[in-house]
Formats: C-alpha cells, structure tokens, sequence
C-alpha cells in the first residue's frame, strides 16, 4: 500500500506540472489572441500608424515588413557564418585546441545579454561602418545574435550523419567538398532549414539588440535595407511605454504572436530540431 | 580539386569572420569598462556604497545588481525546475505518443514568444494580482520577476529533461519490462536518477538564460538598485543597462559604467557556462 | 595530409588568422562615417532622421506623419524637389542618446527634453537649436488617494521629502491619511526628466532608493493610474491625455495650468528642443518651419505640452 501511494503522488505531481504548464501556455496564448484577435483586420495590417499618441489609431504594416526584413537580413547573414562555421568544425577542424577556441567564442556570444550586443552593434555597424541606423545594423546584429543558436544545432545535426555513409564516401575517393555538398548538407537540409526558421522566429521576438541599430518609433515600410524601419517587438514595447490603448497593444501583439507561430510552425514541419539545447 | 580547394577556403573563411567578430565583441565590451573600472578599482566597483554614476562625485556599486541578477534567476528556477521536471515525466513517460505529439509542439512555441510579450502580461496579470491581494504597496518585485521568468525559462527545462528521458525511456523500456518493473518504479528508480545529470545541466542552463534576460524582467521588478528581498524592488544588470543607457551621455562615467557592468555579466554567465559543460561531461549526452 | 604537412598548414592557418585580425582592426578604424557622408553630396536627401527623447517622439512623428500624408514625395511640397518619395524616421532612446547621435552624426536631428549641457554643446559642430515647447512635470497622485480631500498642494520641501524617502507613510505628509507604503514612481535617474526634477526639486537630496524606475513616461503614468498610493512627476500632455485617471497637485500653491506655466510661476518644466550640427538643407529648413508653424504648434499643443509660441 505505501508503495502505490508513493506512485500515487508521483503520478499526480507529474500530471500537475503538466497542467499547469500547459494552463500557463494556453493563458497567455488565449488571453493575447483574445484581446487582441479582433484588431486584426485589413486595415491593422495594411495601415500605417495614427492617432495621438502615434499607434493610437490606424495599423501596424511597416512594422510588419521592418520585422520580416530584420529577421531576413539576420536569418540570411547567421546561416551562412553559422553553417560555414558548424562544417568547418565537423569536417576540416584538426586541431584540438582550435575547436575548443572557437567553441569557447560562441559559447560566451551565445550567453551575451541582447542589449549588449545591441550596444556593440551601435558601435560597430552604425557608427564605425557608416551603416547607420537600418535594416542591415539591425539585421546584423540580430544574425550575430542567433549565430550560436543555428551553429549548434547544425553542428549536432551533421554529428548525426552515419559515420559509414561518411566512411564509404571517402573511401570511394570522393573529395570531402563533393561528399559535404551533395550527402551530408542534402541529408541534413530539412533539419537546417527548421534550424534557421526557428532562429528566425526568435529574432524576430528580439527587441533590445534593434533600439539603437534599427527600429525607430515611426517610418515608412522600408524600401531598402539601408533605412531604418520598425518592427513589431519594438513597436509594441513603445505602445506600452506611451500607454496607447490596450486593444492596440493587444492587437499587435497577437500579430507578432501569429507570425511567429507560423515561422515556428513551419520549422517544426521541416525538422526534427528540438529547441530546449 | 580546385574546386575542393576554393570550397575549403570558403568555409574557413566564414568561420575566420564569425569568430573574429564574435571575440571582438568581447574584446570591445571589455575595453569600454575600463575607465569604470580605473575609477572606482576592480574591488570598489563592487564593494562601494551605491550606484550613482552621475554628478559630481560619482560612486559605482555593481553589488545590488549582481545580487539582483542571480536572485531574480535562481528564484525562477527554483519555481520552473519542479514544474519542469513534472511536466517532462508527464510528457516522456505518462502521456501516449499521440497525446505527446499534440502537446509538445505548444511548449516549443512557449519559448518562442518574444519577452515583451511576457513582460506585459506580467505587468498586467502578476503585478496587479500582487497589489490587489497581497496588500504590497507595489507589485513590482523580485517574486514578480521570478515568477515571470520562470514561465519563460520553463519551455527550456521541459525540452532538455524530456529528451533525455525520452532518451533513457528507450533505453531501458525493454529489459524493465521483462524484468516485471512496474512502470512507476521505473520512473522512480531508473529514470530520474539517470537524468538527473541532464536536469541539473538543464537547471543550470535555464539559471545562465534568465540571467541575460532583459525586457521581461525590466517590466516587473521596479528597477530599484537596493539589495533583492523576495517581496522587494530589485534591478537586474540586463535592466539596468537597458534602463539607464539612453540616458548616459556617451563617453561618460556612466557610460563606461554601464559597459563594465555588462562585462560582469558576460563573465559571470560564462561561469555558468563552463559549470554545464563540467556537468554534462558526466552525463550521457 | 601527413603529419609535417599538417604543421605547417597550422603555422599558415594562425598567421592567417592574426592578419585578418589587423586587417579587420584596421577596417573598422579607418572605415568610419565615409560611406555616409559621400552618399549624397550631389544627390538630394530625402531622408530626414529623428533620434532622441521618447517624450519629444510622438510629436514629431505625429507632425511627420501628417506632413507626409499632406505630400507624399518632396517635389509636392516645392517644385524644386525631385520626386523621391519623403522618408521622415523618428527613433527614440532617450535624450542623451539623441544628443549623441548628433555628435556622432547617425541622425539629423536630435530630440531633447532637457537643457543641453554645455560640454555636449562643444562636442556639436555648428550648433543649433530649435524649441518646440515646454514639458511640465506634475506632482501626480492617483484620483483614489485620499490625500486629495485633505490637501490639493504640497511645497516643494514636502515633495523633496516624499521623494527622498523621509517622509515613508501618507500619514506622515497629512495627518488622517492612511498609514500605507508611500509608492515613489519616478523615471530612470540618468535620464532627462529624472535630472530636471532632481535640479528643480529635489537639490542636493537624493531619490529614495526603493522608488520604482520606470523606463518610460507612459509606463511612469500608468503606474500611478493603477496603484491607489503612488506618486510621481508625470509629464503634463500625459496627464491631459488621461484626464479623470490621475490627478495633478499644485506645487508651493501653483497649479500646472497652462497660465502659470507659460508666465513661468510653475516652475518643474522641461524644454523640448530639437537641435542639429551644421546647416540646414532645404527640405530640413521646411520641415522645421512646418514645426515651429502655427500648425506645428497645434500638434505640440494637442499632445498635451505647451507650445513654445
């Protein structure tokens, strides 16, 4: 008998936690959708903002496109460093010393506070390279920011690649470009395309890194990346800071919300990634 | 073989950038501290009596802070680590596989909502409920902040120990069965403890992620710089910068100030850091 | 590779890496602000950016936005223009961030809601300044708190007091108030609208520690609409904006009225400037008549501060 109901509380605490997990995530995902879901019409998304203060009134549309150029800018810039990086260290890394090197590099990127590396993309992108306040600073130092993120998973991803696949194709004297392009980054594509995705609804959440590279209280959609824009996180940071109405707020949120999920969702679609490492 | 060559270069070449502009982050950070640091000593800066960088005599101590920082992080593990675990048993162990491909998704998509989002429904939900039915004079608090963080760090302890368990599950499912172990017992005996490297691993790296967190925590805690109490005002360093940085002229003290504070930062996350990699040599990851 | 190959190919790949350090170094010193500036030396520049003040924003952006509405390309609003469509940015960050970007030259024009100290003004190449108006900070409670039926006005000192944490309960300010927690709501201490209260109220003394630093002025007014005991220096056109949801007090008998604002007898107020380095362009000097105009005064008006005219 004491044994079961040692079970017992065993069983009801793991039931719990998941209840009351999934409670917590269905909440904040219910409560935003529903107080916000109703702004979401063609003219929220279309327009641009109104009203006193600015966002009062009127839509969201070049933020939302300043979100999706930031998040494009980063996606396309870390994915090529990080996939670069996660063959390079798969495949034509010798040295012991050098790998842990360049691990310990991203290890600590990977830890920095966004806002920090918003300050170096200040420095760095807008004043020290001239880039100015725009798409590409913020964009960059979104990519820098997600780097660690895509690397890892890649890398782990081509760690899974069977070892005998690897072998035979080497023994057969194909060159270790043919063998990476045509087998292991074909194999491993769907996991990295999810990899990429993912990062990519996680950038486009960021808010920090883009205040002073990037985002800006109020512009046009942008029409190249050398101009500034505005972006949904950052535009609903400002709308709770200015003390809009809250249907707005909500409204934008729900909208950064969805279209995060969407990236999310097709990511899951494509790979097996899992986020938690 | 030319074609191998120009391909091997590339790839080097990438890698060269990406580490070359990741280490100059932290080259760059650590050398806009030093005047901080010059100022106030490496010691003082933490033992000195107050964070005021501005006026004329200012004084630089990074100590609430720090304080702040690991409080507010540890308080969020300690509330999402049971829950985390629970809910990875569940996930890994109790619930089928359909019902776990159903449920699984919405954890991924937990950790994929922006802090902002997090922030102002902590502003709204535990603040208020804070002052509405604990008669504290203002919700904001390092419970608040722990609270919050913990619903965003919880998505990351789930995945981890789930993995694993999932992981071992497998591993073991077979011959425990044959055995006759119950499942529980299993659970219990088997399970828990072989992950509990991968739980701890997965603590410590939810600790080091609520740590660089920013927005959310910003939005709730009250950004006082005194010393954390449970139902007190604190300021994180992650707030702290993000707080006082459009208003410290550039070159200044504060300026630098902030700067060395998020070196510490960095440091002390990448104390974090090496302390997972020791743990996780010991497991079976 | 054999294993002497292999050394030297590692010999190689180090120096390889320590000169793409210099080199990287060396691009960064030396690349500074020229793709910026040589961008439009001949070429009409249509863009126009804002950086600064998060009070000073909105208006901005409002007048921006009814501007580029109004005319949508440059060559509507005088034919001398081109036709390129009007890209008018208002980005915010605080006042200092937007004095800076003036100094560094990453914006047009910067937005301030304090007085420019006299070392930024050195730092700025052919200063200019332009004012919009006057923001007030009020003393404000929350409509519930019952210190408005005892007393409608604090002096200065008792504010200082309140702030500074000697005076902790509300009954301590007025005999008969409820023995709660004074809530002290103020904004970052570093930033602009902390450092004209700290100069015109508080003097020497300090904030309390414990009071809550919020990271903006609408954060800072929803605060004090929300909890039943706060206070705090709420800017004016946000307490107009919300007018019934937070209750301004007089200071040493005067009340934050437009008259006593602009005869100077309320005295916590802040400037709101917009300032640049060099000479205004063309389409810069429109823009900035439309704001210093009757119908850019409107705008200022209508957010709730005090034109400057």
């Amino acid at each position: 008998m004491d044994k079961k109901s040692k079970y017992n509380r065993f069983l009801i605490w793991s039931v719990l936690s998941a209840a009351l997990t999934f409670a917590v995530a269905f909440f904040i995902l219910g409560y935003i959708l529903l107080k916000g879901g109703g702004m979401v019409s063609t003219e929220f998304l279309l327009d641009s903002p109104k009203g006193f203060p600015l966002g009062s009134s009127g839509g969201i549309y070049p933020a939302i496109i300043g979100s999706l150029a930031f998040t494009g800018v980063a996606c396309a810039v870390a994915s090529l460093l990080a996939i670069s990086t996660a063959v390079y260290l798969k495949f034509y890394c010798g040295s012991r010393r050098l790998y842990s090197i360049v691990r310990l590099v991203i290890e600590s990127t990977a830890g920095m506070p966004s806002i920090v590396l918003g300050l170096f993309g200040y420095t760095l992108f807008v004043l020290k390279m001239g880039f100015g306040v725009s798409v590409l600073s913020g964009g960059l130092v979104l990519g820098i920011m997600i780097f660690p993120f895509i690397e890892v998973r890649v890398e782990k991803r081509l760690g899974e690649i069977e070892q005998d696949m690897l072998l035979s194709s080497y023994a057969l004297g194909v060159s270790r470009y043919y063998t990476i392009k045509r087998l292991v980054l074909r194999k491993a594509l769907p996991d990295i395309i999810s990899a990429v995705a993912l990062a990519g609804g996680f950038a486009m959440g960021a808010t920090a890194p883009i205040i002073f590279t990037g985002a800006v209280i109020y512009a046009k959609a942008p029409e190249s990346i050398m101009s500034p824009a505005m972006a949904l996180s950052y535009h609903l940071y400002v709308l709770i800071g200015e003390g809009a109405p809250t249907e707005y707020v909500y409204g934008t949120a729900t909208v950064l919300m969805l279209l995060i999920l969407a990236i999310n969702g097709a990511a899951m679609l494509f790979g097996k990634v899992n986020r938690g490492e | 073989m030319k074609r191998d060559k120009v391909f091997e270069f590339i790839i080097k070449a990438f890698t060269l950038v990406s580490v070359a502009i990741l280490g100059f982050i932290i080259f760059f950070i650590g050398a806009e501290s030093l005047p901080a640091f010059r100022h106030s000593g490496v010691a003082g800066f933490f033992t000195n009596e107050r964070w005021h960088p501005m006026g004329t005599d200012p004084v630089l101590s990074i100590l609430p802070m720090v304080f702040a920082t690991v409080y507010v992080s540890f308080l969020a593990v300690v509330i999402a680590l049971p829950i985390g675990v629970g809910t990875a048993v569940f996930l890994s162990c109790v619930a089928g596989e359909a019902a776990r491909r159903l449920l699984k998704p919405f954890i991924d998509l937990m950790a994929g909502l922006p802090s902002v989002v997090f922030g102002f429904m902590g502003l709204m939900v535990v603040v208020g409920y804070f002052e509405r039915h604990f008669s504290m004079s203002s919700g904001e608090s390092a419970l608040a902040g722990g609270m919050v963080l913990a619903i965003m760090i919880l998505p990351y302890i789930i995945s981890t120990c789930d993995t694993t368990m999932v992981g071992i599950m497998k591993s073991y499912k077979t011959s425990s069965d044959s055995l006759g172990v119950s499942k529980w017992h299993m659970v219990r005996y088997l399970v828990l403890p072989a992950a509990s490297r991968s739980v701890l691993a997965g603590a410590v790296l939810a600790l080091a992620r609520g740590m660089g967190e920013t927005m959310a925590v910003m939005m709730v805690i009250g950004n006082s710089p005194i010393f954390p109490r449970l139902l007190g005002k604190c300021e994180t360093i992650p707030a702290l910068i993000a707080l006082e940085m459009g208003g410290a002229p550039v070159g200044s003290l504060h300026y630098h100030a902030l700067f060395a504070a998020g070196f510490i930062l960095i440091i002390m996350r990448f104390a974090v850091s090496m302390l997972v990699s020791h743990i996780k040599k010991g497991a079976d990851l | 590779m054999l294993r002497d190959e292999r050394g030297i190919w590692m010999k190689r790949f180090w120096s390889l890496i320590v000169a793409s350090m210099m080199i990287l170094s060396l691009a960064l010193t030396g690349c500074s602000q020229q793709p910026a500036e040589e961008a439009s030396k001949d070429e009409f520049k249509s863009q126009i950016f804002f950086k600064g003040s998060s009070t000073l924003a909105p208006v901005v952006s409002q007048i921006a936005t009814d501007f580029i509405d109004a005319n949508e390309t440059w060559n509507k609003v005088s034919a001398d223009f081109p036709e390129k469509s009007i890209d008018l940015f208002v980005s915010a960050g605080g006042s200092s961030a937007g004095v800076k970007s003036v100094i560094d030259g990453t914006s047009d024009f910067g937005m301030v809601s304090r007085e420019v100290k006299d070392e930024e003004k050195e730092q700025i190449k052919d200063y200019k300044e332009f004012r919009l108006g006057l923001d007030v900070l009020t003393i404000s409670v929350n409509p519930e708190n019952p210190i408005l039926d005892v007393k409608k006005n604090l002096t200065t000192e008792e504010v200082m007091k309140i702030f500074s944490g000697e005076y902790k309960y509300w009954d301590e300010v007025a005999p008969g108030l409820p023995h709660n927690e004074i809530v002290v709501v103020t904004r970052d201490i570093g930033g602009g609208a902390h450092q004209v209260f700290q100069d015109k109220v508080m003097g020497d003394a300090q904030v309390k520690a414990e009071a809550i630093q919020e990271p903006s002025m609408g954060a800072l007014v929803t605060k004090i609409m929300e909890n039943k005991d706060a206070i705090g220096y709420a800017s004016y056109g946000l307490v107009n904006q919300n007018a019934g949801k937070i209750t301004p007090l007089e200071v040493d008998g005067v009340a934050p009225v437009k008259e006593n604002i602009i005869s100077g007898a309320y005295k916590i107020s802040r400037p709101l400037i917009v300032i640049k380095s060099g000479e205004l362009l063309p389409q810069e000097r429109i823009f900035v008549d439309l704001m210093l105009s009757e119908e850019g005064m409107k705008t200022v008006e209508k957010m709730g501060f005090v034109p400057a005219k």
